[in-house]
């Protein structure tokens, strides 16, 4: 493909996308106004038919239906790219199997007082985690921002206590984890389907308002998002500290 | 007071958006995106949208910075 016809194939592609574009933006209600159609219209179904506190999870796990699998795979195909990118080469295999070199067995020793702060803050961290990922319905937050929560408790370990403690864990378990927690969404939001209505349709009536368990099918697909993010970034974890260690561990450096 | 504190939020992160592109040393740079991080934390809150802030502060706090850190010193150890 020539550079000319490259940018007639541009030029071709962007003028309606700049035109639709145009259209949406002069469209939209300015910026500050309290006339929000779409606005309103959530937090009214928000309240009124899931009984939930949190329009944002709502807008997400209910209404928005179909659009929030693609978000899903975001993270997702993310991770399945850094797989494929960073697996380990044939000489790489060797290099991984060498025993950890003396002087980079230990990149670092912890300093006293980080040992200290960081202990305590440990299992803070892991409640807090728990804490955002459980109380998806009444305040902001959610399976996403709790299982990153979780994980880092892990990159916290790892950098106070053990930096080789990735090389222990089996990798295998949270690629299992990783994709049952997406199997769970996908199955989730398919039993709307049995139904007659669309994908997401909250197949649970929605009954108790304001507790953890209120908006009927949401906790569910929620602890699945949990599960899917929280093994999807350990794995991210592993993948990258594998890669970081490796050429400390080559014949080179030893 | 709402407008002055959105208008100073959104100059903030103009500026500091801008300068860490002119930061050469990668390092320093990445060291700088984590503030960057915190800033737009304080963007979303104050533009009201707190799941937003959340998702910010725990990809940037918890993950960027660790994973660039990583990379930079796999590829440290390439160079020498």
């Amino acid at each position: 493909m020539n550079p000319q016809v490259r940018l007639l194939l541009f030029v071709t592609c962007i003028i309606p996308f700049a035109a639709f574009m145009m259209w949406g933006v002069f469209c939209m209600p300015r910026f500050g106004s309290s006339q929000h159609p779409y606005g309103d219209i959530a937090s009214k179904i928000t309240i009124s038919n899931l009984s939930i506190n949190n329009a944002v999870t709502a807008v997400t796990f209910d209404i928005r239906g179909f659009d929030t699998l693609g978000e899903e795979f975001i993270l997702f195909t993310a991770v399945v790219g850094i797989l494929l990118l960073l697996r380990l080469q044939k000489e790489e295999h060797e290099n991984a199997s060498l025993p950890p070199s003396r002087q980079n067995g230990r990149w670092f020793h912890a300093n006293y007082s980080i040992l200290y702060i960081g202990k305590r803050l440990l299992i803070l961290i892991v409640l807090y985690g728990f804490y955002i990922a459980l109380h998806t319905t009444v305040s902001p937050g959610g399976g996403f921002q709790g299982g990153v929560i979780l994980s880092s408790a892990f990159l916290i370990y790892m950098f106070l206590y053990d930096f080789h403690a990735f090389e222990r864990i089996p990798i295998w378990l949270f690629d299992l984890l990783e994709g049952a927690g997406m199997a769970g969404y996908l199955i989730c939001g398919s039993l709307g389907w049995f139904t007659g209505r669309g994908f997401m349709h909250n197949v649970i009536p929605p009954t108790a308002k304001g507790t953890l368990l209120s908006g009927g099918l949401i906790p569910v697909i929620n602890f699945s998002v949990l599960v899917a993010v929280f093994a999807g970034f350990i794995v991210l974890l592993i993948e990258f500290a594998l890669q970081g260690l490796l050429s400390s561990r080559s014949k080179g450096a030893q | 007071m709402e407008a002055i504190l959105q208008f100073m939020i959104l100059t903030f992160v103009a500026c500091a958006g801008t300068g860490i592109i002119f930061i050469r040393n990668s390092l320093d740079q990445t060291i700088a995106s984590g503030f960057y991080g915190g800033l737009l934390v304080l963007f979303f809150v104050i533009f009201q949208a707190p799941d937003d802030a959340l998702s910010e502060v725990v990809i940037n706090a918890g993950f960027i910075t660790a994973v660039i850190l990583l990379t930079y010193a796999r590829i440290r150890r390439e160079r020498k």
